[in-house]
C-alpha cells in the first residue's frame, strides 16, 4: 500500500511540473521591446482628458546588424502612437497594430510633454507606470518642451534609438555637467509625489537637428503638476545648493581685465543649516568646492603665483553666488517652491518646528531668509601654469 | 536504508527462494601414480592447445616426472632454466645428493624442492582443484611418479603492456606512470610509492569463471576499520561469472545505483591512489584493467586533480576555483540561457537583450528546442570522436564544431548566441578532471534544461534543490557525500574548495575518520 501511495505522490509531483505548461513563456524575439514611452496631452471634445501614448520599440534585427542583411536604411526603432482613454488601454491597443505586443521590462525613458505635465495631475497620469509589474522603478523621467512623440522620433547618428540616446544623455549629469537636475527615476518620482514635495525634472528640448537636455521643469508637490521651469543657470544654482553638482564648468569674469576664468568642479559639498528665531526661519548655506582651473583668457596669467590663484578663486566664487541667487530667486520668490531640500534640513535639525510648519511649508518658505557662503579652492591648473607671451 | 542495503536484501530473498546447488563436491587429491594424475589434470584442463604437459625422466632416481603449465602465462625461460635444466642436467652432475637407489618418493620430492629448483615460489599441494587454479594463473605444476603431491612452482609471467602515461588523466606536472592491465605491476607501482609495512593488500578472487584477482589495498593503521569492513563485506557478496573491468565491481558495491553521481573514484594514476591511501581511503585493484577504484569519495574529490597539490598552493587554489566555476557553468549554462531568454528577458542587460533578440530573429524553434538540438549534436560528436582513432577523431571535432555550427547558423536553424552557449558549456565540462563527474553533470544538464524550459528560473531552482536533497542523502561507504560541507567539518575546508598551504593542512581529512590523523608534525 505504502508503495502505491508513494508512487502516486511522485506522479502528482512530476505532473505539477508539466501542468504548469510553460505558461509565461514568450521567446525574446517574439515580443516588442519597448525602450521608451512618451505621454502627450490630446485636446479632446469629451470631458475627460485623453492622453496620447507613444511607445518606442527597438527593432533588434536592424540594431544587431549583420543578420539584417540588405535593408540598411531600415530604422532601428518603431514608434507607435495610440490615443485611448487610458494609457493601459492604449498599450493593449498597440497589440492590434504590431505583431509583437509591448514588453516594458526594458523600458528606459519616460517622456512627458510639458503640455501634459502642466494640465494633468501627474500622480494620476503616471499611475499605470507605478502599477505595472514589468516596469522598473529605474526608468528615467523627462519632461519635454515639444510633444513627446516628436522628441522620441528624433534620431541620433551614433545612438540610433532615440530613447537610448536620451538615456545616455541623462547619465552625463553625474560626470560632465550640472546644467540639468540629477536623474529622476520613476521610483524617486513616486516617492516625491507621495510626500507631496516639490522637485525638479530634467527637461528635454529640440536642439538644432537633435535633442538637448538642459534646465529643469518644476513640479509642485501640492498640485502635482508642472508649474514652471528653470533655465540652465538657475538649475546649476539649485544643483550647487543641494550638493548635486558633482561636475560642470563655472566661468567667472576677471574684474580687472574683463577676461574669462573657467573653473571645473571636482568636488562640491554643501550644507544647509537652519536657524529658528521665534517665527522666523533662516538658513545658512555653505558651499565648499575644489576643482581645476581649466581655462583662462587673461594675458600673462601665472598659476604659479598664489595671488593669481586667489583672485581666480574669488571671481569664480562670485559667479557661483550669482548662479545660486538666480536659482533661489526663481524657486523661492517667484515659483514659491522648495526644491533644494530646505524643508528636509529643518525636519532634521528642528523636528518640532517642522511639525508645526509642515502643513503649509511652501507658504512659509518664501519668507525664509537664506545666506549663502561659497568657498572655492583651485586645486590644480592642469598642464599649463604660465603663459609664455612676454 | 540505503539502496545498496535494499538491493542486498532483495538478493538474499531470491537466493533463499532458489536453492543454490553447489557443484563443488568433495575434494579430489593426487594419487601416487603419475599417469593417473596427469590423466585427471588432462580431464579437467581439456585438450586445449595452450596447455603444455611435458613428461621427462629423472635419470638418477629412475622415475618419471612431468611439468604442466599454460603456454604464454608461464615463463618458458624459467621453466627451461630453473626447472628442467636443473632436474635433468645438474642433478646428475651433483652426485653427492644421490643417497641410494632406493630413495622414496617423498625423499625425491624433498631433494628436488630443497636442493634442485632455483625458483623463489615453491609450494606443495595435494588437491587437484587448487593445482588447476594455480596452473591457470601461470604457475607450473611438477608431478613426480610415486609422489602424491604436486610441487607448484612460481613461474607467472602474464603478458603485460609497458607502463605508459595515463591517457585519461594527463597532467603537466606529476608522475608519467600509469597503471597497466597487469595487477602484479599495479601492486608494485603502489608499493613503490608507499614503502610502509602497514600497507595491506588483501587478495580476493572474484568471478566464478574468470577467477579474476582483486586486491583491496589500505594502510592498516590509518584507514578506519568500518570502511574496510564495509568494502570487504560488499566484495564478498559479489557472485558473478566474470569481472572484465573495475566498473563492474563499482556497480556492485556502490551505495545508490539510481544516483547520477559516481560514488567511487576511478583513476589510472598510482600517485593519486597512493595519496588517497595515505589520506585513509581504500583502493580496489582489479586485474585486467588499468582503472583502480578509490573510495570513499565526496563531492569535493570529484573536482580535485593531482596537480592541485603538486603546484604551489595559490595556483592550486585558483585552478580549483576555476574548476568549480566550470562545473557550475556546465551544469547551469544552457538552462540559464533558456530560462532567461524565454521567461525573464528583463534580467538580461538591455544591450544584450537587443543583440540576442536580433540574433534569434528568424530562428524557427523555441529556445529549448534549439538548445536541445545543439546539445544533443555535441554529445553525438563527442561520442563519435571518442570511438574513432586519434587523427580521425580530431577531424570529426573540427568538422562538427566548425562546419556544423557555422552551417547551422547560416541556415538559420540556430542563433549564433546559442552556439556560444553550447561551446562554452562543452569546454567547461571538459575541464573537469573526473570523467565520471563530468558525465553526471552532463546528464543533469539535460534535466536542468527541461525544467528551465517548463518553469523558467523557478524550474532551475526546483531542480537544483532536488539535486541538493539527493546529494545530502547520498553516502559513499558510510561517509556523507557532501562532506565536509553538510556534516559541518570545518577542518576539512582547508582542502575542499580552497587548497591551503601544506603548513596549514596538518591533518588527514576528518570526514574519513582516520585512526592516525597527523599528516605533518
Amino acid at each position: 500500500m505504502r508503495r502505491i501511495k508513494k508512487s502516486i505522490m511522485t506522479c502528482c509531483c512530476i505532473s505539477i511540473l508539466f501542468m504548469g505548461g510553460c505558461w509565461d513563456r514568450i521567446d525574446i524575439e517574439d515580443m516588442g521591446l519597448a525602450c521608451g514611452v512618451g505621454v502627450d496631452y490630446q485636446e479632446s471634445s469629451a470631458k475627460r482628458l485623453t492622453p496620447e501614448f507613444t511607445i518606442q520599440f527597438v527593432v533588434p534585427k536592424v540594431l544587431a546588424g549583420e543578420n539584417g542583411g540588405g535593408g540598411s536604411q531600415a530604422e532601428p526603432f518603431q514608434n507607435l502612437t495610440m490615443d485611448e482613454s487610458s494609457l493601459f488601454e492604449a498599450g493593449r491597443e498597440a497589440s492590434t497594430v504590431t505583431s509583437r505586443s509591448p514588453n516594458y521590462a526594458h523600458l528606459k525613458v519616460l517622456v512627458i510633454s510639458k503640455e501634459a505635465a502642466q494640465s494633468i495631475n501627474l500622480l494620476q497620469l503616471l499611475n499605470f507606470f507605478f502599477r505595472d509589474h514589468e516596469i522598473r522603478r529605474t526608468v528615467h523621467v523627462l519632461i519635454s518642451e515639444e510633444k513627446a512623440s516628436e522628441i522620441l522620433s528624433i534620431k541620433g547618428t551614433k545612438d540610433p534609438v532615440p530613447a537610448l540616446k536620451l538615456l545616455s544623455i541623462t547619465e552625463n549629469m553625474e560626470k560632465k555637467t550640472a546644467k540639468m537636475p540629477p536623474i529622476l527615476s520613476l521610483g524617486d518620482f513616486s516617492e516625491k509625489m507621495s510626500a507631496s514635495s516639490s522637485f525638479l525634472v530634467q527637461k528635454v528640448q529640440k536642439f538644432k537637428e537633435g535633442v538637448q537636455i538642459i534646465g529643469a521643469a518644476v513640479i509642485k508637490g501640492n498640485t502635482q503638476k508642472m508649474i514652471g521651469e528653470l533655465n540652465e543657470d538657475e538649475t546649476f544654482g539649485i544643483n550647487c545648493i543641494t550638493g548635486e553638482a558633482k561636475a560642470g564648468a563655472v566661468t567667472g569674469v576677471d574684474k580687472e581685465t574683463d577676461k574669462i576664468i573657467s573653473y571645473e568642479i571636482d568636488r562640491l559639498k554643501s550644507s544647509i543649516k537652519s536657524k529658528v528665531n521665534g517665527e522666523d526661519i533662516s538658513y545658512t548655506v555653505n558651499i565648499n568646492t575644489e576643482g581645476r582651473l581649466s581655462e583662462d583668457w587673461i594675458p600673462k596669467s601665472d598659476a604659479f603665483n598664489e595671488k593669481f590663484i586667489r583672485n581666480a578663486e574669488k571671481q569664480v566664487e562670485r559667479e557661483f553666488m550669482r548662479l545660486m541667487e538666480a536659482g533661489l530667486a526663481k524657486t523661492q520668490k517667484e515659483l514659491k517652491v522648495d526644491v533644494a531640500g530646505f524643508g528636509e534640513s529643518l525636519r532634521i535639525n528642528q523636528p518640532k518646528v517642522w511639525k508645526k510648519v509642515k502643513k503649509n511649508w511652501e507658504e512659509r518658505f518664501p519668507e525664509a531668509s537664506i545666506d549663502i557662503n561659497v568657498k572655492v579652492k583651485i586645486r590644480q591648473f592642469q598642464t599649463q601654469g604660465r603663459k609664455m607671451n612676454k | 536504508m540505503n539502496r545498496w542495503a535494499w538491493l542486498q536484501k532483495k538478493k538474499k530473498q531470491t537466493k533463499n527462494g532458489h536453492q543454490q546447488v553447489k557443484t563443488h563436491g568433495t575434494d579430489v587429491f593426487f594419487s601416487s601414480s603419475l599417469d593417473s594424475n596427469l590423466e585427471q589434470l588432462q580431464n579437467i584442463l581439456g585438450n586445449n592447445p595452450d596447455i603444455a604437459i611435458r613428461r621427462f625422466y629423472i635419470n638418477v632416481y629412475k622415475v618419471n616426472a612431468a611439468v604442466v603449465f599454460i603456454k604464454g602465462l608461464a615463463d618458458k625461460e624459467q621453466i627451461h632454466e630453473q626447472i628442467l635444466k636443473s632436474i635433468m642436467l645438474e642433478l646428475q652432475m651433483r652426485e653427492c645428493y644421490v643417497k641410494e637407489d632406493r630413495a622414496t618418493g617423498s625423499d625425491i620430492k624433498e631433494i628436488i624442492k630443497d636442493h634442485v629448483i632455483t625458483l623463489t615460489d615453491v609450494e606443495e599441494n595435494n588437491k587437484i582443484e587448487d593445482c588447476v587454479m594455480e596452473v591457470l594463473n601461470g604457475d607450473t605444476a611438477l608431478l613426480i611418479d610415486n609422489v602424491d603431491t604436486s610441487l607448484l612452482l612460481g613461474t607467472k609471467k602474464w603478458p603485460s603492456r609497458q607502463i605508459e602515461e595515463p591517457i585519461t588523466e594527463a597532467t603537466v606536472r606529476g608522475a608519467r606512470e600509469g597503471f597497466v592491465e597487469n595487477i602484479l605491476v599495479n601492486m608494485s607501482l603502489i608499493r613503490k610509492r608507499i614503502r610502509d609495512p602497514h600497507l595491506v593488500l588483501d587478495k580476493y578472487t572474484i568471478g566464478r569463471r574468470s577467477q579474476t584477482p582483486v586486491m583491496v589495498a589500505y594502510i592498516k593503521d590509518i584507514t578506519n576499520d568500518s570502511i574496510i569492513q564495509e568494502v570487504k563485506k560488499r566484495l564478498e557478496k559479489i557472485d558473478i561469472d566474470q569481472i572484465p573491468e573495475s566498473g563492474i565491481i563499482e556497480q556492485f558495491i556502490e551505495d545508490d545505483f539510481l544516483s547520477p553521481f559516481p560514488q567511487l573514484l576511478t583513476t589510472e594514476r598510482p600517485d593519486k591512489v597512493a595519496s588517497g591511501l595515505l589520506e585513509g581511503r581504500v583502493a580496489i585493484l582489479v586485474d585486467g584493467t588499468p582503472f583502480v577504484l578509490l573510495l570513499p569519495v565526496t563531492i569535493t574529490s570529484m573536482l580535485q586533480g593531482p596537480e592541485d597539490y603538486y603546484e604551489r598552493w595559490f595556483v592550486g587554489t585558483l585552478i580549483r576555483f576555476m574548476r568549480f566555476g566550470a562545473a557550475i557553468v556546465s551544469l547551469f549554462g544552457p538552462s540559464l540561457y533558456v530560462a532567461l531568454v524565454s521567461y525573464h528577458p528583463g534580467l538580461i542587460p538591455t544591450d544584450l537583450v537587443i543583440s540576442i533578440a536580433g540574433s534569434r530573429e528568424g530562428v524557427p524553434f523555441p529556445t529549448i528546442v534549439e538548445a536541445l538540438l545543439m546539445e544533443i549534436t555535441i554529445e553525438i560528436l563527442r561520442e563519435a570522436g571518442v570511438r574513432l582513432p586519434k587523427p580521425i577523431g580530431q577531424t570529426v571535432g573540427i568538422v562538427g564544431g566548425l562546419v556544423i555550427g557555422e552551417a547551422a547558423v547560416t541556415a538559420g536553424l540556430v542563433s549564433p548566441m546559442m552556439v556560444i552557449v553550447v561551446a562554452v558549456t562543452a569546454i567547461s565540462s571538459f575541464s573537469l578532471p573526473q570523467y565520471g563527474a563530468a558525465i553526471a553533470i552532463r546528464i543533469l544538464r539535460f534535466g536542468m534544461m527541461l525544467s528551465a524550459a517548463v518553469l523558467g528560473l523557478f524550474g532551475i531552482i526546483m531542480f537544483a534543490m532536488a539535486i541538493t536533497i539527493h546529494l545530502v542523502k547520498l553516502k559513499s561507504f558510510g561517509v556523507d557525500y557532501t562532506s565536509p560541507f553538510v556534516p559541518y567539518q570545518f577542518n576539512d575546508w582547508k582542502d575542499a574548495i580552497l587548497r591551503l598551504p601544506y603548513s596549514v593542512i596538518k591533518e588527514r581529512p576528518e570526514m574519513l575518520k582516520p585512526k592516525d590523523s597527523t599528516r605533518i608534525k
